[in-house]
């Protein structure tokens, strides 16, 4: 439980939660369209299905595969770079105001000394 | 000392509180959208009898196509708004939302060549509307390097302000190219263009909640890259403040 509430806690925590969960979906769902078209193409005219002239209808799965894979590849690695670039900017914005806090108390203390 | 910035003082460096709301929001709406997506391309919509499995692409290849050509128009307009207001604000989104272009151009590019290569038998072919949209690509990159290496500040905002304008020109090009000229890329089905009824009817509906989920995931993105660069201007102003 506090493993999952780490995950939870964080941004890219939930991020890689709803991209797994998305990814476990699309394997389930890939797996039954495989299976359903290999039964209609068994069990010869149960319509709907693809119905390619002189080609396999399956041929096509794994165009149909790689663009769902190259499009939840390409959004779920720029939302994790935003991820990262967005902590490192955090971290460096509280340097910076740490710098000018410094500068603020040390001009403070010399108009104190005058 | 100097006052730092406003912007930067009001600590308006990261989205607030109610900001994450609304982004956890997006990001939950999408993965339910998308579940519904899939189960709609997978379970629901015909197949389309000659192309086939194949064709069930177009639910992801036409709405990154629709966002890629919206997203140009939204960094022209914001790039005006810019060049007319002279507000950082505007050009962080222009800036954002040409990112967010880029990305879905390349999406739009690859997923329109995987669905070529076996409809056409070719991953490209030099078709006008391809070569557009290739060209809209150049726009979105020729943007961001400007950004990255060219002027900073204003003078960069203004120079890519003219380049998110010409993009601006070609979007709607790259919508009509298929009526204005004789391309291999299939007709309109969707927009003012397209025929009324060019669309089987459950095959529009699949479009329609697959169109509706590739904006709401567009919009968390686009959402957070904007976050993302106001806080890289806010930072920079930091630095100017520092000397």
């Amino acid at each position: 439980m506090r493993y999952i509430n780490m995950l939870a806690s964080t941004h890219r925590g939930r991020l890689a939660v709803v991209a797994l969960a998305l990814a476990a979906l699309s394997l389930l769902l890939a797996g039954n369209v495989l299976a359903f078209e290999v039964t209609d193409q068994g069990e010869a005219q149960v319509v709907v299905v693809a119905q390619e002239q002189d080609s396999d209808p399956e041929a096509n799965l794994p165009f149909l595969f790689a663009v769902y894979i190259i499009t939840w590849g390409g959004f779920f690695a720029y939302a994790f770079a935003m991820s990262r670039r967005q902590r490192e900017m955090q971290r460096e914005l509280d340097a910076l105001k740490g710098v000018i806090a410094e500068k603020e108390s040390q001009s403070g203390d010399g108009q104190a000394e005058l | 000392m100097a006052q730092l910035p406003l912007a930067v003082s009001g600590a308006s460096i990261l989205v607030g509180r109610s900001g994450s709301v609304i982004r956890d929001g997006l990001l939950l709406a999408s993965a339910a959208l998308m579940a519904l997506t899939l189960w709609m391309v997978f379970f629901w919509v015909p197949t389309e009898a000659n192309l086939g499995v194949s064709q069930r692409i177009f639910y992801f290849h036409v709405p990154i196509a629709i966002l890629a050509l919206s997203s140009i128009i939204v960094v022209a307009v914001a790039s005006i708004i810019h060049l007319i207001t002279r507000g950082h604000r505007s050009d962080d989104l222009a800036y954002s939302a040409a990112e967010l272009g880029a990305l879905l151009a390349t999406l739009a590019i690859v997923t329109g060549a995987t669905w070529a290569k076996p409809v056409w038998g070719v991953w490209w072919t030099w078709d006008p509307k391809l070569t557009l949209t290739l060209l809209l690509w150049f726009i979105y990159s020729g943007y961001l390097m400007l950004r990255a290496y060219g002027p900073k500040g204003s003078q960069g905002a203004r120079y890519g302000a003219v380049i998110a304008l010409m993009g601006a020109v070609n979007a709607p090009i790259i919508y009509y190219a298929t009526e204005l000229w004789q391309t291999a890329h299939p007709a309109l089905l969707v927009g003012p263009a397209a025929e009324s009824g060019s669309l089987d009817s459950d095959m529009a509906l699949g479009l329609l909640v697959s169109t509706i989920t590739f904006i709401v995931l567009a919009a968390y993105v686009l959402i957070e890259r904007y976050s993302l660069r106001r806080s890289e201007t806010d930072i920079d102003a930091i630095y100017q403040y520092v000397g």
